[in-house]
């Protein structure tokens, strides 16, 4: 993406900035053949044949194009790369390093690679809430909560069809953990046909076939919204209006000279509470019934979990509601974040 | 019993239009299938899955049948004993159909992972004593809904994908032979469902899919469907070729079988029933008797229908005897000499039917 980039830039003719035949976006001709190189193969959908093999050899190489001024220049400039992954700089300043063939990823390292990597689409895990993690308001029934065994099930939608019909296998999952980015309102992704499609927009329609189906005619749904501090990054310089179905986003800022944060709530907290309340009024528009909303960053532990309490706190008034103890839960959780 | 065979022979088949089979078999004087409260009971229960029976499949010539489960297992039964003779763990625990090999030393499964598995009953079993994976089949974008083995090979099978795909695959290699359907080619607009490969012909196959239409292919030829049947109005959830080869059933959400000419592209018969003030309930999977004279159906709600092929009459319903499986019944064949029918349920248990408890042919 980046060597196309500025391979057209090297070609453009007429460009003001242009000093001599090459501009701050021309790579050297030997990297240049490493990176053709590269594209070729990965084209090829051979990546497999050389990774993980030879990346310590390649490491140095892949070091030294990320560093170079025009790498770096055309990097300045992802903003206008739809399909490139935000957390690129996070891997590769450290591609030496990572390459070793004795690193061992990092918790950190684990939650950036996800979604930029292809699984095979469905996950899962069996978790209990520890003992430790007490809250202040727990009765004493919630004491033996640690044995109480949930499932986790992560499903990658976009790996799945487009029917649903594989859904049918979830249909005894106790509640349905939608999650949405919250910057995907300007992101694009590109299909085999090369059409483009707002992120934002495919999370509402896939949200809404899952809702609609009459599997999931009964169940719960907590509406996961992350990315909340990318959100607030983002916010300031485009406008949430880029989505369609937000168009009428207009907050309404006071420039209270006194700048009291609990009583001006900042943009992204606007911006969060709006898109909450409209897949709040999407779902009870087609079940009736009220969505859980919680937000989540998922690179900080604690707000996730804070969502899974919600999580069993809404199992638990089910479990109320109904009268009736059981041994195991699960949940599902298709997300649409790439 | 063999009316049916003789019923389409030839230029008569030119005179069954769309739907009337069996008015041409009632005006000929036929009489349904009968069957008294004897004749066809449930003589084994097989126990042991703790999950949901989504699939099975018996051994073409033994009596042996794999069965998979949302327990994330295969288990290989003797169905004359109830022995279990394997218990598999699977990497994926979405398991959706699975397969027994024609020599009966291998099965395949696939599901939600996207991809087919194949393990060698054979082999040895590792240190925690699963069998390990023989070979895994990727390229699927989407799940492997099906997979047969072509007839009398060990080393190709079929899947079909929620990838709007099917594949013939070279098992030794891993590799795709085929692919039919998908973004270059003309094939199935949504996801695929069911395949069933015909028995007098194996170079031929029919899939059935969420886009309501049953296709007939070619092996030979990947780039375009021999035919499209049209009918159904809803997925198609099941398809199974007649004994004869020249016609195929199919099962579908709008709670339908049919029965369709693979020469003509004609919807020969539709199997229903209205079901009073209920929604009628979505066919899950079909197969039929050695003759073809009868269709089994398995529903969503426990149902499992014995259809009079040729009358288009609901002669008895599994459903309702005693011993019946009390859940959705998500799978059923039949033995390879047709002397029983064994049903999967989402009560995960798997239960075999035998003929006036005896097994002989019918």
């Amino acid at each position: 993406m980046e060597l196309q980039f500025s391979e057209s830039h090297f070609l453009a003719t007429g460009n003001a900035n242009q000093v001599d035949e090459k501009n701050i976006y021309s790579i050297s001709p030997r990297l240049k053949a490493f990176s053709s190189w590269l594209l070729q193969i990965m084209m090829s959908g051979n990546l497999g044949a050389i990774f993980p093999a030879a990346t310590r050899e390649y490491a140095p190489l892949v070091e030294e194009l990320w560093r170079d001024k025009a790498f770096q220049a055309t990097y300045e400039r992802r903003n206008e790369l739809l399909m490139l992954p935000r957390v690129a700089d996070y891997f590769l300043n450290r591609a030496v390093e990572i390459s070793r063939m004795d690193y061992e990823p990092c918790e950190m390292d684990i939650l950036y690679a996800e979604g930029i990597t292809s699984s095979n689409g469905v996950a899962s895990m069996e978790f209990s809430f520890s003992n430790s993690s007490r809250d202040g308001y727990m009765e004493p029934v919630d004491q033996n909560d640690h044995l109480v065994r949930y499932q986790l099930i992560r499903v990658h939608a976009d790996s799945l069809g487009e029917n649903c019909k594989w859904l049918e296998m979830f249909e005894d999952v106790d509640l349905v953990v939608y999650c949405v980015s919250l910057i995907d309102y300007d992101e694009f992704y590109e299909d085999i046909s090369g059409v483009c499609t707002n992120k934002m927009l495919a999370s509402k329609k896939l949200f809404t076939n899952i809702v609609t189906h009459p599997i999931f005619a009964e169940k719960d749904f907590l509406l996961i919204l992350s990315k909340f501090d990318l959100l607030e990054e983002k916010i300031e310089h485009v406008p949430l209006t880029q989505c369609d179905w937000f168009q009428d986003f207009n907050p309404v800022i006071s420039f209270s000279p006194h700048n009291n944060n609990r009583n001006n709530p900042s943009l992204a907290q606007r911006a969060f509470h709006y898109i909450a309340v409209k897949y709040k009024r999407l779902f009870t528009s087609i079940t009736g019934r009220k969505l859980f909303v919680s937000p989540v960053t998922g690179l900080e532990a604690d707000s996730v979990d804070k969502a899974l309490k919600y999580g069993r706190e809404i199992l638990r008034w089910d479990e109320d509601r109904y009268a009736f103890s059981m041994n195991s839960t699960e949940s599902m959780e298709p997300s649409t974040s790439l | 019993m063999h009316n049916v065979e003789r019923l389409v022979a030839g230029r008569k088949r030119l005179l069954l239009l769309d739907t009337d089979v069996a008015g041409y078999a009632r005006s000929q004087g036929k009489t349904p299938v009968t069957f008294g409260p004897t004749d066809l009971v449930c003589c084994r229960t097989l126990q042991g899955h703790t999950g949901k029976v989504y699939s099975l499949d018996w051994t073409p010539e033994r009596n042996r049948i794999v069965s998979a489960s949302q327990d994330g297992r295969l288990i290989v039964w003797n169905a004359l004993t109830s022995q279990k003779t394997h218990a598999i763990k699977l990497p994926c625990a979405w398991v959706m159909t699975c397969a027994f090999s024609p020599s009966g030393q291998s099965v395949a499964c696939g599901g939600l992972d996207s991809v087919c598995s194949i393990f060698n009953l054979n082999s040895q079993t590792d240190r925690d004593g699963n069998l390990p994976v023989t070979r895994m089949l990727s390229g699927h974008k989407g799940y492997v809904s099906s997979c047969q083995y072509v007839p009398d090979e060990d080393s190709h099978l079929v899947t079909s994908s929620g990838d709007q795909t099917c594949v013939l695959w070279d098992i030794t290699t891993g590799l795709r032979t085929s692919v039919f359907g998908g973004e270059f080619q003309s094939g199935h607009t949504a996801d695929v469902l069911s395949i069933s490969i015909n028995g007098s012909n194996s170079r031929m196959f029919v899939s059935g899919s969420c886009d309501s239409t049953a296709r007939l292919w070619d092996m030979r030829v990947a780039s375009r469907a021999v035919r499209t049947f049209h009918g159904h109005e809803g997925d198609v959830n099941s398809v199974k070729f007649f004994p004869d080869g020249n016609r195929f059933g199919t099962g579908s959400d709008d709670g339908t079988c049919r029965l369709f000419d693979i020469r003509t592209g004609h919807q020969l018969q539709v199997y229903y029933q209205p079901h009073g003030d209920n929604d009628v309930p979505p066919v899950t999977s079909i197969a039929f008797s050695i003759s073809g004279r009868l269709l089994f159906a398995g529903y969503t709600n426990g149902d499992c229908y014995v259809w009079d092929t040729l009358l288009a009459k609901m002669v008895l319903n599994l459903g309702s005897l005693h011993n019946s499986h009390d859940a959705r019944i998500s799978c059923l064949g039949l033995s390879a000499d047709g002397s029983a029918l064994c049903t999967g349920s989402s009560d995960t248990n798997l239960k075999i039917w035998a003929f006036g408890g005896h097994r002989r042919v019918i």
